[in-house]
C-alpha cells in the first residue's frame, strides 16, 4: 500500500481535513475553470472535449488508483468528479454558453441549478404550443405523434381521428388529420 | 488490502462465477462441472434452503415455494405493474415489505428480495471458495445497463446480506464489452446487445486504446426469455385445453410444468428446426386417467410466435441511437450477450438490421461474468509491492463428478417425467452461425428515426409536450417532424457536428497545448501541495501519479497493429480471436483431461479467456437514468442528466419555507419526464435538526453524488456555517445498515444449517 509522499509538506489533519477527498480551502481544483481541467481551448469542438475527457480519465479515473491509498483514491475521485461536471457542461452547446458567460465574470463553475436553467428554455423555444384543450385529445395526439414517429401512419391516423372526435370542431387537429390521411394513402399506394 | 475480487453475473435465469489473474480470466464451476447456476432459491419442506440446479428441479414439483428470476422484480416498489404482472405469473406468493418492497412469501416465512438474490450469491462465492481454496469476500456484480437507482441498492445489499463487499456495480454490456476486450489503437463503435432471461438492454460503447466508453445506453427491463418461454408455454396450455378442456393455466404447478418445457422447447430449436415433446401425467381426466401434453413446434413457428417480442427491442436500439445521433450503419460492430441471444430470429435480424454479422465467440452465458472479473481484477488494488498472486484453480475429481452426477441422476429419477429448462449446450450444437437465409428474414419494416426531432442539443424533451407557458415560435413541432422526414431520405445528415471518430492527438500536441494554458496546476496534484509537472503525462508516470499496476506492458498496446479486426485484434502475440482460445483450452486441457469423459457438455464450452498481458480496460461508465427532485407543482428539476459519466456530483442549494422549520424533504426520482409522476420515484432525502432562522435564511447545500457503482449517496452542508447537516435517503424499499445487518444473520445462520 503507498504511503504519503515524502515531498509533503504541512500534513492534511492541520490544512482542514478533506471531506471526501475535497480539500477545504484553497484547492487547487477550485482554481481551475472547466477548460483548463481539460486541457482544451476555449474555442474547442464537442468532440476534441469528448477526447480530452477521455485523456482526462486515462489520467483520473478512480480506478486508475486502485491500489492507492484511500487518501489518493479519495482525491481522484474528486478530481474525476469535476471532470465529469465540466464534459457535462461543455459538450452541451447551451450549457456551454451559460458557462461562458460565467466564466468571463470570473465564476469557474456552473451550478446544476444554472446548467439546467441554460437548457430548459431552449427546450421551451423548440416547442410550439398546441392548441389542444382536453387532456384526453392531448393524449391521443401525442400517441398519434409517437406513432408517426415511428412510421406507423395508420396508427396516427387511427389516434388523430380519436383526438378529432374527442375535441369536435378543434381545426387544428382536423388539419392534422387531413394531412395524415394524404400521407396514408401515398403509403399505401408506395406498397 | 488488495485482496481477489470476483466477478458476479447475478442474472434472472442463471448465475456465473469468475475469477481473473492478470493473465486469465476463468469462470468457475460446480461440483458437477455446471458453469450456469440457476437463479432459483427453494425452501424443502424440512426447511432446507436449496439453491441452483435442485432449486430449479424443484420448480416442477413444489412450484408455490420455489423462487426464481427475482432479478425481474428486485428494486420495485410493490405497486409497480410490473410486480402485478408477476403476481399472475409466478407461481410463489408475492406481497408488500415494510417500505413498499416486494417480499416473498415461502412456507410461512417472508424473505426480502435481497434475501432471495443473496442466497444465490451465496452459492456461487461457495463454488469460488472451494475451487480457489481461499476466503472470496470483494466481488464485482454485474445488471442491467439500465437498472435504476433502487434495483443497484438492493442488488448491493444483496451482496453485503451474502457476506460480500461489493467492490462495485457494472453495467453488465460494459462487461461484455470489457471481456471482447479493446486495446487496438483506433477508435471503435461497439453496440452490445443483451437480451437475457427477464431484461433486454442495449447500450452503444466507443473504444480507443485501452479505455471503454459508454456513449448511450437504453433498455427495456420486462423483456427477455422469460416472456418467450411464456408465449410458448401460452400456446402449448391453449393446445392442451382445447383437446382435452382443462386449461393448465388453472393450475399453478401443473403451468410451471408446461412452462418448464416451453423452456427447453425454445433451447432445443436452437440446434434443430423442428422438436416434439411429451409432458406425462399433467392433469387427469374425470376417471382418474392420466393426460399427457403432446406438442411439437418448428423453429418458424417459434419466429412467429416471439416476432413481436424481438422486434420490440429495435425500438429500444433506436432510443438508444437517437441520442449520440448516430445510426445503425456507424456501429463497427455488434456483440450479442445474453442466452436468448442464441435464438435465430434474433441473430437474423440483429444481423440484417447492422448489416453485419453479429459477434459470439465469446459464449453469451459466460461473457458478462468474465468481463466482471477482469474489472475485479483492474480494480483490486494489486500494486507492484502487491501483486496478485497467479490462481490455482481446483478441477472437479472424477470421483466427485461421479457421485455429483450420480446425485443429479437420483433426483431426477423421483421428477415428474417430461423434458425441462435449458438443455446443456455442447460444443458441436453450439448455436451455429447465422446461415445465409434462403428466404428473406422475417424482418419487419424498422422505421427509421426522425433526424429532425432527435437534432441538436436538448434533444432529452419529450414528443409534443404541453406547456401553458410555451412560447410559440417557428420551429416545426413533432408531428411535422415526422411528416418531413418521411418525405426526405431518412437518415439525412443532422446539422450538427458529424458523430466522427474523435482523431487521437499526439503527445506533443497535448504538450503545447498545456504549455500554452500557462497554469501552475494543469496536472491536479494527488499529493496535499506538490504540483504537478505542467504536461500531464498521458501514461501517468510522473512523479505525483502513482505508478499504474496494471500498465507494465503498455508498450504492447501502444505498438500499432495493422488495423485489423475491429476489437480482439492487439498487437502482442496474445489475441482474442477464436483460435487463441482454442490454443488456450488446449493449454488447459490437462488440467481437465481427467473430468472430460465425466464432463456434462456444457464443460466443454470455452472457460477460459486470455487476458494476456493486457492492460485491464478503464470503464467509462455513465448514469442510465437523470436524477431529479420534485418543485413546486409536482415538476422535475433534474440534477444529474442522463448519460453524464460516473462517479459524478452535483450542489444544489435548499432553504426553509417556514420559519424555524425543523426538517426539510426533498422527494427525489429517476427519469427523463418533467411530471414528477411519471418517473420513477426514489424515495426522500430528509434534513433534520436545521438551525431555527427566518423562513429562507437558513441554506442548506445538498450535494448528490453517484458513485462509480452509480449508487447515490447525499451529503449536505449549511451554506452559512459551513456546519455538516444532517441527512438521511430513505430509498423506496431500500434497507438501512441495521436491516441490513439483521438479515446478514438470518443468512449467516440459514447457510450453517444446510
Amino acid at each position: 500500500m503507498a504511503t504519503r509522499g515524502d515531498g509533503r509538506r504541512g500534513h492534511p489533519e492541520r490544512r482542514g481535513a478533506p471531506v471526501n477527498g475535497q480539500r477545504t480551502d484553497r484547492d487547487p481544483l477550485d482554481r481551475l475553470d472547466y477548460y483548463t481541467l481539460l486541457g482544451v481551448s476555449r474555442d474547442a469542438e464537442v468532440d476534441e472535449i469528448r477526447s480530452a475527457f477521455r485523456r482526462f480519465a486515462r489520467k483520473y479515473h478512480p480506478d486508475r488508483y486502485a491500489g492507492a491509498s484511500e487518501d489518493k483514491r479519495a482525491r481522484a475521485n474528486a478530481i474525476y468528479r469535476r471532470g465529469s461536471e465540466a464534459v457535462s457542461v461543455l459538450a452541451e452547446p447551451a450549457a456551454r454558453s451559460a458557462y461562458d458567460a460565467m466564466l468571463a465574470k470570473g465564476t469557474l463553475r456552473l451550478s446544476a441549478d444554472a446548467r439546467e436553467r441554460a437548457i430548459a428554455p431552449k427546450q421551451v423555444v423548440r416547442k410550439r404550443a398546441i392548441p389542444i384543450q382536453s387532456t384526453r385529445a392531448k393524449d391521443l395526439y401525442r400517441e398519434a405523434v409517437e406513432c408517426a414517429r415511428l412510421g406507423d401512419w395508420g396508427g396516427a391516423w387511427g389516434y388523430m381521428k380519436e383526438a378529432c372526435d374527442a375535441e369536435p370542431g378543434n381545426a387544428y387537429l382536423e388539419g392534422q388529420l387531413v394531412r395524415l390521411d394524404g400521407k396514408l394513402k401515398a403509403h399505401q399506394r408506395g406498397r | 488490502m488488495s485482496e481477489l475480487v470476483l466477478g458476479i453475473d447475478l442474472g434472472t435465469t442463471n448465475s456465473v462465477v469468475a475469477v481473473a489473474d492478470g493473465s486469465q480470466a476463468r469462470v468457475l464451476s460446480d461440483q458437477a462441472g455446471h458453469r450456469l447456476v440457476p437463479s432459483v432459491v427453494s425452501f424443502t419442506e424440512d426447511g432446507r434452503v436449496v439453491v441452483g440446479e435442485e432449486a430449479r428441479e424443484r420448480r416442477l414439483i413444489d412450484a408455490t415455494n420455489t423462487v426464481y428470476s427475482v432479478k425481474r422484480l428486485i428494486g420495485r416498489p410493490f405497486r409497480s405493474p410490473e410486480v402485478k404482472r408477476a403476481q399472475e405469473r409466478f407461481a410463489f406468493e408475492l406481497v408488500e415489505g415494510m417500505n413498499g418492497g416486494v417480499v416473498v412469501k415461502v412456507r410461512e416465512e417472508t424473505y426480502t428480495l435481497t434475501e432471495i438474490s443473496a442466497f444465490v450469491l451465496r452459492e456461487v462465492r461457495r463454488i469460488a471458495e472451494r475451487l480457489l481454496d481461499q476466503p472470496c469476500n470483494r466481488a464485482v456484480i454485474t445488471v442491467p445497463a439500465n437498472f435504476n437507482e433502487l434495483q443497484r441498492s438492493a442488488t448491493k445489499a444483496a451482496g453485503q446480506v451474502a457476506g460480500l463487499d461489493v467492490a462495485r456495480i457494472i453495467n453488465e454490456p460494459t462487461a461484455a464489452a470489457v471481456a471482447y476486450g479493446c486495446g487496438q489503437d483506433h477508435a471503435a463503435r461497439v453496440a452490445v446487445y443483451d437480451l437475457g432471461g427477464g431484461t433486454f438492454d442495449f447500450t452503444l460503447l466507443e473504444m480507443e486504446g485501452d479505455v471503454v466508453e459508454v456513449v448511450s445506453t437504453a433498455g427495456d427491463s420486462f423483456l427477455g426469455g422469460d416472456d418467450i418461454d411464456l408465449l410458448v408455454a401460452e400456446a402449448m396450455a391453449t393446445q392442451f385445453a382445447d383437446k382435452h378442456g382443462w386449461d393448465p393455466r388453472n393450475d399453478l404447478q401443473a403451468f410451471e410444468r408446461v412452462r418448464a418445457a416451453a423452456e427447453w422447447a425454445k433451447c432445443s430449436l436452437w440446434q434443430k428446426p423442428e422438436v416434439k415433446l411429451a409432458i406425462e401425467e399433467l392433469a387427469y381426466d374425470g376417471d382418474g386417467r392420466p393426460l399427457d401434453l403432446d406438442f411439437s413446434i418448428t423453429r418458424d413457428q417459434l419466429n412467429e410466435l416471439i416476432l413481436p417480442t424481438i422486434t420490440r427491442t429495435f425500438d429500444t436500439i433506436q432510443a438508444a441511437l437517437r441520442e449520440p445521433n448516430l445510426k445503425a450503419k456507424d456501429i463497427d460492430t455488434v456483440i450479442l450477450v445474453g442466452g436468448s441471444t442464441r435464438l435465430h430470429l434474433v441473430r437474423e435480424m440483429v444481423a440484417h438490421y447492422f448489416d453485419a454479422e453479429p459477434r459470439t465467440d465469446i459464449d453469451p452465458d459466460l461473457v458478462v461474468a468474465h468481463g466482471a472479473a477482469i474489472h475485479g481484477y483492474s480494480i483490486a488494488g494489486w500494486t507492484d509491492s502487491a501483486p496478485p498472486t497467479r490462481l490455482q484453480i481446483a478441477t472437479p475429481s472424477p470421483e466427485e463428478l461421479r457421485s455429483a452426477r450420480e446425485a443429479e441422476q437420483q433426483r431426477a429419477a423421483s421428477l415428474p417425467r417430461q423434458p425441462a429448462f435449458a438443455p446443456t449446450p455442447s460444443r458441436a450444437d453450439k448455436a451455429p452461425r447465422r446461415q445465409p437465409p434462403t428466404a428473406p428474414p422475417p424482418v419487419p419494416d424498422l422505421p427509421e428515426l426522425p433526424d429532425a426531432i432527435g437534432e441538436g442539443p436538448g434533444q432529452l424533451l419529450t414528443v409534443a409536450y404541453f406547456d401553458d407557458d410555451a412560447t410559440v415560435t417557428n420551429t416545426p413541432d413533432e408531428l411535422e417532424a415526422a411528416l418531413a422526414q418521411d418525405e426526405a431520405s431518412p437518415w439525412r445528415p443532422s446539422k450538427g457536428a458529424p458523430p466522427s471518430v474523435p482523431a487521437r492527438r499526439s503527445g506533443l500536441e497535448l504538450e503545447l497545448e498545456l504549455d500554452d494554458a500557462g497554469e501552475d496546476f494543469i496536472a491536479i496534484p494527488l499529493d496535499d501541495e506538490r504540483v504537478a509537472a505542467k504536461a500531464p503525462d498521458l501514461r501517468g508516470s510522473s512523479d505525483d501519479l502513482l505508478p499504474l499496476p496494471l500498465d507494465d506492458d503498455d508498450a504492447d498496446i501502444r505498438a500499432d497493429g495493422p488495423a485489423g479486426e475491429i476489437i480482439g485484434r492487439r498487437s502482442s502475440d496474445r489475441t482474442f480471436d477464436a483460435a487463441s482460445i482454442e490454443r488456450e483450452l488446449e493449454r488447459f486441457s490437462v488440467a481437465d483431461d481427467a473430468a472430460t469423459s465425466l464432463a456434462p457438455p456444457d464443460e466443454l464450452s470455452q472457460p477460459v479467456i486470455n487476458m494476456g498481458r493486457m492492460n485491464a480496460p478503464l470503464l467509462m461508465d455513465v448514469t442510465p437514468h437523470s436524477l431529479g427532485i420534485e418543485t413546486a407543482g409536482g415538476f422535475t428539476q433534474r440534477i444529474i442528466g442522463r448519460l453524464t459519466p460516473i462517479p459524478v456530483e452535483q450542489t444544489r442549494l435548499f432553504t426553509t419555507a417556514r420559519d424555524d422549520q425543523p426538517t426539510v424533504i426533498v422527494r427525489v426520482c429517476q427519469g427523463e419526464s418533467r411530471a414528477f409522476a411519471e418517473n420513477q420515484y426514489l424515495g426522500d432525502l430528509e434534513l433534520s435538526e436545521l438551525r431555527p432562522g427566518r423562513r429562507g435564511s437558513v441554506r442548506i447545500e445538498v450535494t448528490f453524488m453517484l458513485d462509480a457503482s452509480g449508487v447515490l449517496h447525499v451529503r449536505a452542508v449549511d451554506a452559512d456555517t459551513g456546519q455538516e447537516q444532517r441527512i438521511q435517503i430513505n430509498l423506496l424499499g431500500g434497507f438501512d445498515e441495521a436491516e441490513v445487518a439483521d438479515m446478514k444473520a438470518r443468512h449467516d445462520q440459514a447457510f450453517a444449517e444446510r
